[in-house]
Order: C-alpha cells, then structure tokens, then sequence
C-alpha cells in the first residue's frame, strides 16, 4: 500500500499521479515561473504594509515573516533535493508557524507585534544568558554574536521595554484559533503531521524510517531504514498553500500564484 | 587540499555502513520489539538527516543548519532519555505517535481540513492505523509526548550540551524576532526587509552533523550492546580534512 497512515498525503496522491506525468523541464518551469509570481506578491504585500500607519517594527516584523516564507519556498523550490519528507517538513512547519503568526498580528498589529517581540526577546536573553554559561563551563571564548545579540538586546530594552511585565502566551493552535476559521483550518491541516516530522515522532519515523520486514520469522515487524527519497512535489504545493494564506490574510490583494500553479499542475 | 566530495563520499558511506551493521547486529527480538524499532527509527531519522544535509551544500547556511540540527539534536535527547527506562519510555513515545494520527484523523474526518477524502479513502487511513493499535484503545495526548521538557530530559540522560544547542537552534524554528532582524533587515535607512539573494555556506556545520551523528550511534551502542569497534569517529573523518 503506497499511502499506509500518513493522513493528508493520500489526498495528495491524486495529484501527485498527476505529477508523475510531467516532464521534468515543465515541471521545473511551472515552478520556476510560480517563484517570479510570488516575489511580485511578496513586493506587493510588503508595499501594502509599509502604507499603513501602523509602526515601524510591526510593517519590520510582519515583512520578516513574509521575508522568511519566501527564502524557504525559493529554497524549496529551486533545489531538487529539498523536496523531501525527511527535510521539507522541517522547513514547511517553520512556514505554517509563520504564516498563523501574520494572520494574529492582523488582528491588532500593532499591540499583537509587540507582545511577539517582547516574548521573543525576553527568551533570546535567556538564550544567551544560557550560552554564556554554557561557553565558561567548556573554557570556550564567547563568541562575538553572542556579544552582538547582547548589545541588541539593550537596544531594544530601551526602545520597547522588554524585560518588564508579564508576557503573553503565545501557542500557534490559540493564535490560529483567535486569527479565524481559514487560519484554524490551515493549523488542523497541516500542523501535526509537519510537527512529526519537526519533532521526529513516531508518526513520523513509522512511516519513513521503518519498514516492513520480508522474513517471514519476523511476523511483519518494523526494521529501521536510512530513507533518502526522491524528491515530491508535493512539499512545494504546501508550501505554497501555507504562503497563499499569509498574502490573503495581509490585504486580499492575491495575485492568485497558488491557484494558477495548482491549475497548471493538474492541466 | 583534498576535494570536498570525497569527504562527502566518505561521510556518506561511513553513515551507511554504520548504521546497517548496527540494525544487523541487534536482531529482531519480538519481546523487545518496539524498543528496537523506537531506537533504531530514532536512529535512523537521524542518519536520513545528516545525509540530506551532507548531500546538499545549500543547507550548509545559517538557517537551514539550525533548522536540520535542531531535529538531530531533538532525536538525540529523545533517544537518551529513553535508553534510561528503555520498555516504558518507547511505549510513551509509540503511545502519543499514536495519538496524534487518530487526531489527525478524526479531523479529516469531520471535514476540519482544506480537504476532503471519499468514505472508502478514509476506510483505508482508519484500516491503516488500526493495524497498527484500534482506534478505540488509542488515546490521544495533546501536551509532549514525555510529559517533561526537552531541557529536563537533556539534564537527566546528561545531555545538557545537547540542549544548548536545541535551544539555540529553536529561534530560527519560532521565527524569533532577534533571528528575523539579524537575517533580513539591514542597519537603517535601508532597514525594510528583504528576500537575501543568497546565504553564505560554511563547511563547518559538518562537524556538527558528525558530532550529533557519533552521539546517536553511542547511544544506541549501550542499549544493544554492539561491541567496540576500531572505526573511529565520524567527527575525526572531518578533521582530518580540514588538517590536510
């Protein structure tokens, strides 16, 4: 049985038959030309964020984001060997995490982007506290990033104010739950069976690091397995599936790259 | 100097090698079974990684080696904690792994998803899954698999080391703001994001991939008892390249 338990990838098997098809140039050209598609989006949502009159770290943040949704979606895209579940899923739940961020900051950006920031920071100076400690123990020379983010970290004590007051907690399945029903829906789509593999669990390792075994004293067991897969193109449409929800989320002015590669994929 | 490829080749095969002769040599035990198959996926997941990375220097920046080392790091914690209580500890992590299919399941089922599937499509996930344990006996747990935190399980297996590293790596995972401004915002007046036109690489993140990878098999090596062997470690093979 090609698809054993690994839920959504049997719906994806439609379409990855569809897939399997195509030769590779237009395969590599739909995705080729997706990307263009997609920086145009990209510089048009960060255009429309920088005309708000929201403030200058909310328009730094929210572009971030979308900033890093479209580094891994160029990496995965124009590097054969990332579209596979063993990495993808790694980089594809950074994407999630991301785009369920945009669309809570969206609800109130300014207040929402600071209480991100403010947790952020708060735990990049435990980190680095953590370092430290970590670098004197083995007789290591702290190293000068760790020394930057110190100073950077002053900085921003002093424009925002971090290290006072209570944070916020801030967990994706509340934040995709206050952010709405498209967001909720992404987070149940995707987001356990992409922490499987973030978290190796045994959901993830079942399906691809265990195999069947053929003898037949074995009774059938699992026996783990290095898997090195081809590469399936199926990572790259979730990927863009995740980005397509953070551009509509920011402005509703999508210029529909998501649904043009799907209709060229399938036609 | 001596090319690069060949210290990949070499890695590649040494992982390859490594682990084979490891699975071999700790036969199937159907008493012990899901031990070896939690310890030996866990191992395994964690040699898929390091070849992907080894095998793709693209992944050799910043950002992509803190998203791949913190998995490796992940699966070396996991493995050290459970090789202290072996039996009951792989029945946790089977247990939540478990759980966490049937609730993906049960919201594709309720049409939760940006997707739908036929009624016999769905017979088919339920079949799969219940060949595995019945739906009715899996219990779903929505908090951590081990009920502790990563750096509490890094401190009991002694792995603290580890955990710094985890940490450390987990900004880039959270989309930490201090990562995001020190990655894709330049000092002012042209501090608007943008999309870097390329990531530097560094050859050096191999060294971390041999380390996490020498961990993971020591690991596994003291719960099965695979005799010593005169191979060296994996992180050596990447010196002695650099020393040449």
């Amino acid at each position: 049985m090609k698809v054993y338990f690994w839920i959504w990838c049997i719906a994806m098997d439609q379409l990855e038959d569809d897939f399997d098809n195509l030769p590779n140039k237009s395969f590599e050209d739909i995705i080729s030309s997706y990307l263009t598609s997609v920086h145009q989006e990209f510089e048009q949502a960060r255009e429309d964020i920088y005309a708000t009159s929201w403030k200058k770290r909310t328009k730094q943040l929210l572009s971030a984001l979308l900033v890093q949704q479209v580094t891994v979606l160029k990496l995965l895209g124009e590097n054969n060997t990332s579209l596979t579940a063993t990495v993808a899923t790694l980089f594809l739940r950074i994407m999630l995490e991301a785009s369920i961020k945009i669309a809570w900051i969206k609800l109130a950006p300014d207040d929402n982007a600071l209480a991100l920031m403010k947790s952020d920071l708060r735990s990049s100076e435990q980190l680095s506290e953590d370092m430290q400690a970590f670098a004197s123990k083995n007789n290591i020379q702290v190293t000068s990033s760790i020394a930057a983010a110190k100073d950077w970290l002053d900085h921003e004590e002093a424009e925002i104010g971090f290290r006072q007051g209570k944070l916020k907690e801030l967990d994706p399945r509340d934040m995709a739950l206050a952010a709405g029903e498209d967001s909720m829906r992404l987070y149940r789509t995707f987001y356990i069976t992409l922490s499987g593999g973030l978290h190796s669990t045994w959901s993830h390792i079942s399906r691809y690091n265990l195999t069947r075994s053929l003898n037949p004293l074995h009774k059938a067991v699992f026996v783990p397995t290095i898997r090195c897969e081809d590469r399936d193109i199926i990572f790259f449409v979730v990927a863009a599936e995740i980005f397509d929800h953070s551009i509509k989320t920011l402005g509703g002015r999508s210029m529909q790259s998501f649904a043009k590669l799907k209709e060229k994929l399938s036609s | 100097m001596k090319d690069i490829t060949d210290l990949l080749q070499q890695m590649l095969d040494e992982i390859t090698i490594r682990f084979a002769a490891r699975i071999k040599f700790w036969n199937v035990v159907l008493d012990i079974v899901e031990i070896q198959n939690v310890l030996g996926g866990l191992l395994a997941r964690n040699c898929s990684l390091g070849i992907e990375f080894v095998l793709s220097p693209h992944f050799w920046n910043p950002l992509c080696s803190s998203v791949i080392l913190r998995a490796m790091s992940e699966v070396i914690i996991n493995m050290g904690w459970i090789a202290l209580d072996p039996a009951a500890r792989a029945k946790l992590f089977v247990d939540y792994g478990l759980g966490q299919d049937k609730l993906d399941y049960e919201h594709l089922r309720a049409g939760n998803k940006s997707y739908t599937l036929p009624v016999d499509q769905l017979a088919e996930i339920a079949d799969g899954l219940a060949a595995q344990r019945h739906l009715i006996f899996t219990d779903v747990n929505v908090g951590t698999w081990s009920s502790t935190s990563v750096s509490r399980m890094a401190a009991e297996a002694g792995l603290s080391d580890f955990a710094v590293m985890f940490a450390g790596a987990c900004g880039t995972v959270h989309s930490n703001w201090l990562l995001l401004h020190d990655r894709f915002v330049d000092e002012p007046p042209n501090d608007i994001p943008d999309v870097p036109d390329l990531m530097p690489v560094k050859s050096a993140y191999l060294c971390a991939v041999a380390t996490y990878l020498d961990k993971a098999f020591e690991i596994f090596d003291a719960v099965c008892d695979y005799p010593e062997q005169d191979e060296g470690l994996l992180l050596d093979l990447v010196y002695s390249y650099g020393s040449t």
